[in-house]
């Protein structure tokens, strides 16, 4: 277990970072006076709209960008020293990646990087091929791939270390929907693993499936710091989920609740099906059809050095702990309702700041959307088209 | 298209096949062995009628055998009867009947015994036989086990069809330059894939080398230097003109040849080191590299490796393509009788060799000598009477260093002759220990002016060496060129010194300022043989490399903190500073400014163009002390005129380009790469 007494992975202090221009005028303070700290074997969630300071956050413990004033350590040392390095895995927003070497060229040569040899590089890049389903074009070149397969390679190549440490800049990004879930599976894996994790996302569905805690940036500082459960959860309401109900049925039990607690029914429905769901089967129908594709094959599971491994008997009874209550979360027969604190700040966000891009129509769109369907869902789908059309004029 | 692609599938899963490997191996090495065993068999039975023929001529009836050869043009030895060419008896034997050129005459005496189709350059060195064999066998047996012999004959076909259609239109020229480049285009896919093995360590130099080979090998911006330089080089031979003599060939395809590779070689090595680091920076991928435990001098240090091992291969293509070709134009046709012969022996003897030269040697001017005429200097020139006695010492020191120039200027004259009477100076060489006893004669060049002479006449001169009349030679020459006097290696006395006295037979016509001859200070210099062309040409070629290696770390450290098109703007301008050093040191001589007390600062305009030519003449001088160095290295040049590229060279050149220079600009890139942010704000941006 973590306990206080642990040294944290990353420990920030007053962290800022002021943009200045050519004549050394102020052109954006883009992290102002940030606190917190990142402890071993946690998820952390960093929130915000666009231009709130998280990539610059990330920046900087990466040691890309240096810090204007405040203290920031990386396991204990200074963001730039080297030898932190081969602690962390790191995925950038967008796949960096040489477009003229091929997955399994770009896989040995961050190996190499990290000083893995020959054996260790072999077998990690053939595992983490499979596990991201590019095994069948691993001799093609990068720069003939599509977004989506780029940021595979790009989520293989963080993780060809076995990182302590991994920082995901919007992970999810260009991924489809299996791709997205894959890499939720691949973080609960981590975590089971004790790996820390520092996630960095404007698709909040996504971090709310797998974080431990989160911050949340505004105007480069940070409005809100806690648990998951602390920030989402809402007491003021009950949700009851039960098989369809005949409306007299409804109309007694809203009688029985005026009775007994003064209250009326706010709102009945059906639920649906999660679009997410819907997308697998009919990708999963796909397959065992045998249909051709150019693109993403059957992705394997969670490559064996990334999986928990023999003699870990604790962690593997919390990861099947973990696997089960998750997705059980969306179809509890009774659960508190989430909303409020997280949810009313973040639309007063968006309300402050509107952004003319594309990202903040998806952001200001959540409201319209119905509430049984998986918010995560429409932004990968919308996210990943327009994503996909800016690629390929 | 598809059926296509799976037969090559299943060719290239059987070229991979381990039987096949050994069949092909066992295959290659004695194809090999089939050529080249006869050729090493007729080399060693040369090498030892070589050895029988100096035994001869070395031995105790050596005399006898140099005389029956110098009186019938033949002799008899080991019952084998070898015979001289008549009409080059006089530049054989010296005229006390000695032997001045042993080695020609031994060639001379076994040409009959050399077959038509080997190659009499091969034949005459075992060693070289040795070395052509093995890395025949080696390059087959590359191609065999690196999975190359599907493209190796796919590549013979598809030049066989190119040459194939170049013999029906009936061009030869072209038949030979597309089968070379296709033989020189394979050669750079087989050592790319050699030098990918010897990169392929776990460590992280080796491994940013090995992508920036991977990057060079499949990017347009590299590729395409690359294959123009692999083009060209076949193609070469054809510009030369036949008709022209046989030195003059070799001379130009050496100078073409060497040039064009360190030319597309320097400009490819500036671009894509500018390219490999300000790409990676503008397009992120750096962001990848510096969150991986990699120091950032070790990042710079693998760019540069991999550019450097670049540019090996590239110089290993070029300068065994260069150097076989020479080896076959040395044997070429020449002039029909002395004069072709004489040509073949000044290919031999003054180019295709490696010769240390010596300039005269001058004794010191006195300084009291100096003083006095500083003096005269200035009493003389009424400007300086505002000094009223104490002139500054800049001025003093500008008269010192002009006074300085004319008295070099002066002892470098020959003046003119006067009542039939020749004009005559004596220069003095004492550098000569190396040639005490050489059996090559030695070469006198010399470039001489004659006042305001027509620079197309010709005019007479002579030379005597040590003072002994019966040395004397005469010449004609043509001002402004070089011409060439071969000089008997006993004219060196045995303590290494030699003096040569220069008639001027012109006469002075009265009133009339030509007449007297001079020459630049590099222009009158004995040139004698230290060591052979083969070893000359790798230490030229590793002083390209070293040269090419500076520009290497020039265009990463421009690249550090400037984008593509400015760093190579930047690289280029270096670049062309450089290699323009000595001529720019030499030009600032005679660009010197007034000095400031002399400048009248009243008139506005007058004031500016001093402050313009000054400014000129600093950066001038600036880039000359720095770069300098750069320029005076100089392998092509070394390389036609056969002077000597000596290790000393080499190690100097890597001391000071690869160690310094190079460590200096990687070590200036490092600075800036630790203090520059590789990430920008992109708050605005997304």
């Amino acid at each position: 277990m973590v306990t206080n007494t642990t040294p944290p992975i990353v420990e920030a202090v007053g962290l800022t970072k002021v943009f200045k221009d050519f004549w050394m005028r102020t052109k954006a303070r883009a992290v102002d006076h940030v606190d917190f700290e990142i402890r071993p074997g946690e998820i952390f969630g960093l929130l915000g709209p666009n231009g709130s300071g998280k990539s610059t956050t990330i920046k900087m413990i990466l040691g890309l960008l240096h810090k204007t004033s405040g203290r920031l350590a990386v396991f204990g040392k200074a963001p730039s020293e080297v030898s932190i390095k081969k602690h962390i895995g790191f995925l950038p927003e967008e796949s960096y990646l040489y477009r003229f070497l091929n997955p399994l060229e770009t896989l040995d040569y961050y190996g190499r990087l990290f000083g893995l040899d020959r054996a260790t590089r072999k077998s990690r890049t053939e595992e983490l091929l499979e596990m991201v389903g590019l095994t069948h074009v691993a001799h093609r070149p990068i720069g003939e791939f599509s977004k989506g397969m780029t940021r595979r390679i790009g989520i293989a190549q963080a993780l060809i270390n076995d990182p302590e440490f991994l920082i995901l800049d919007e992970p999810t990004s260009g991924l489809d929907p299996i791709g997205t879930k894959q890499v939720k599976d691949l973080l609960l894996n981590l975590k089971a693993r004790r790996k820390t994790i520092l996630l960095s996302s404007h698709l909040l569905a996504d971090v709310q499936d797998v974080c431990d805690r989160m911050v949340m940036l505004y105007g480069g500082m940070i409005r809100v710091e806690g648990t998951v459960d602390d920030l989402l959860e809402d007491t003021n309401r009950t949700v009851i989920q039960v098989p369809r109900l005949k409306p007299g049925t409804i109309q007694r039990i809203e009688q029985v609740l005026q009775e007994e607690e003064g209250v009326a029914i706010e709102r009945v429905s059906q639920p649906r099906q999660r679009l997410e769901d819907l997308f697998l089967d009919i990708v999963e129908t796909a397959r065992r059809e045998q249909v051709e594709t150019s693109g993403v094959t059957d992705t394997g599971h969670t490559a064996e050095f990334l999986r928990v491994q023999e003699g870990d008997e604790l962690i593997d009874t919390l990861v099947s702990e973990a696997d089960v209550v998750e997705p059980a979360r969306a179809h509890e027969v009774v659960e508190e309702p989430e909303s409020s604190e997280a949810d009313d700040m973040l639309e007063s966000l968006v309300d402050v700041a509107p952004e003319p891009v594309s990202k903040a129509t998806e952001v200001t769109s959540v409201p319209d959307t119905p509430e049984d369907v998986d918010q995560s869902m429409i932004d990968d789908l919308l996210g990943g088209e327009q994503q996909d059309n800016k690629q390929d004029p | 298209m598809t059926g296509l692609l799976r037969i090559h599938r299943a060719l290239d899963r059987f070229q991979r096949k381990l039987w096949v490997k050994i069949t092909a191996s066992i295959l290659f090495v004695a194809a090999s062995t089939a050529f080249f065993a006869p050729v090493l068999y007729t080399s060693y039975t040369y090498s030892s009628n070589a050895r029988s023929i100096v035994s001869a001529l070395a031995g105790p009836e050596g005399d006898r055998f140099i005389r029956t050869l110098r009186e019938t043009g033949s002799v008899t030895i080991d019952g084998t009867k070898r015979s001289i060419p008549e009409e080059l008896a006089p530049v054989l034997f010296a005229e006390d009947g000695s032997l001045v050129d042993l080695p020609l005459t031994l060639s001379l005496m076994l040409q009959d015994t050399i077959p038509t189709w080997a190659p009499g350059w091969l034949l005459q060195q075992p060693p070289t036989t040795w070395v052509f064999f093995c890395v025949a066998v080696c390059w087959l047996l590359f191609i065999t086990w690196m999975n190359l012999l599907l493209p190796f004959l796919l590549t013979c076909m598809g030049t066989g069809v190119a040459v194939g259609l170049a013999w029906l239109s009936g061009s030869r020229d072209a038949m030979f330059a597309l089968g070379g480049i296709g033989l020189l285009l394979f050669t750079f896919v087989l050592l790319i894939r050699i030098v990918s093995l010897l990169l392929s360590g776990p460590d992280q130099v080796l491994a940013v080398a090995h992508t920036v080979i991977k990057e060079a090998s499949r990017s347009r911006i590299s590729l395409i230097f690359i294959l123009l330089l692999l083009a060209i080089l076949p193609m070469l031979p054809f510009w030369l003109d036949p008709e022209a003599p046989l030195r003059h060939r070799v001379q130009t395809f050496i100078s073409r040849s060497s040039g064009a590779t360190f030319a597309i070689c320097a400009c490819m090595t500036l671009v894509l080191a500018c390219a490999t680091v300000s790409f990676e920076i503008r397009d992120r991928q750096i962001w990848q590299i510096m969150t991986k435990p990699v120091g950032k001098f070790r990042y710079l240090l693998g760019k540069w490796l991999g550019i450097v091992v670049l540019n090996v291969v590239i110089l290993a293509i070029a300068g065994v393509s260069t150097f076989l070709y020479i080896q076959y134009l040395r044997t070429t046709s020449v002039a029909p009788g002395l004069q072709g012969d004489l040509d073949r022996l000044a290919v031999q003897e003054e180019i295709l060799t490696a010769r240390k030269k010596d300039l005269p040697n001058y004794d010191p001017i006195p300084q009291e000598l100096l003083d006095s005429l500083v003096e005269d200097a200035v009493a003389n020139d009424p400007q300086n009477a505002r000094y009223a006695g104490n002139v500054p010492s800049t001025i003093l020191t500008g008269i010192e260093r002009q006074l300085r120039r004319e008295i070099d200027f002066t002892r470098r004259t020959v003046p003119p002759g006067t009542d039939g009477e020749p004009g005559m100076r004596t220069f003095f060489f004492d550098g000569l220990q190396e040639a005490v006893g050489t059996s090559s004669p030695l070469t006198l060049r010399y470039r001489l002016m004659l006042g305001d002479a027509d620079e197309t006449a010709t005019y007479t001169c002579g030379f005597v060496f040590n003072e002994d009349p019966a040395t004397m030679q005469v010449r004609e020459y043509v001002p402004t060129l070089s011409h060439v006097l071969l000089v008997p290696p006993d004219a060196v006395r045995p303590d290494g010194t030699m003096s040569v006295t220069i008639l001027n037979f012109y006469q002075r016509a009265p009133g009339s300022a030509i007449g007297r001859i001079y020459f630049e200070e590099d222009d009158f210099e004995v040139l004698y043989k230290a060591g052979g062309f083969e070893g000359n040409f790798l230490r030229a070629m590793l002083v390209m490399l070293v040269k090419l290696g500076f520009l290497a770390g020039l265009g990463i450290c421009c690249a550090t903190f400037l984008s593509f098109p400015v760093s190579c703007l930047c690289a280029f301008t270096i670049f062309m500073a450089a290699t323009i050093g000595p001529y720019l040191a030499w030009s600032l001589e005679y660009y010197v400014p007034v000095e400031a007390n002399r400048v009248e600062w009243s008139n506005i305009g007058v004031a500016m163009q001093w402050i313009f030519e000054m400014g000129i003449r600093q950066i001038a001088r600036a880039s000359v002390f720095i770069l300098e160095g750069f320029g005076r290295y100089r392998p092509t040049n070394d390389l036609v005129n056969g002077l000597m590229v000596s290790w000393g060279t080499v190690l100097g050149s890597f001391l000071r380009l690869s160690l310094i220079w190079s460590g200096l600009v990687l070590v200036l890139g490092w600075l800036v790469l630790r203090r520059r942010q590789l990430a920008i704000y992109s708050g605005g941006q997304s």
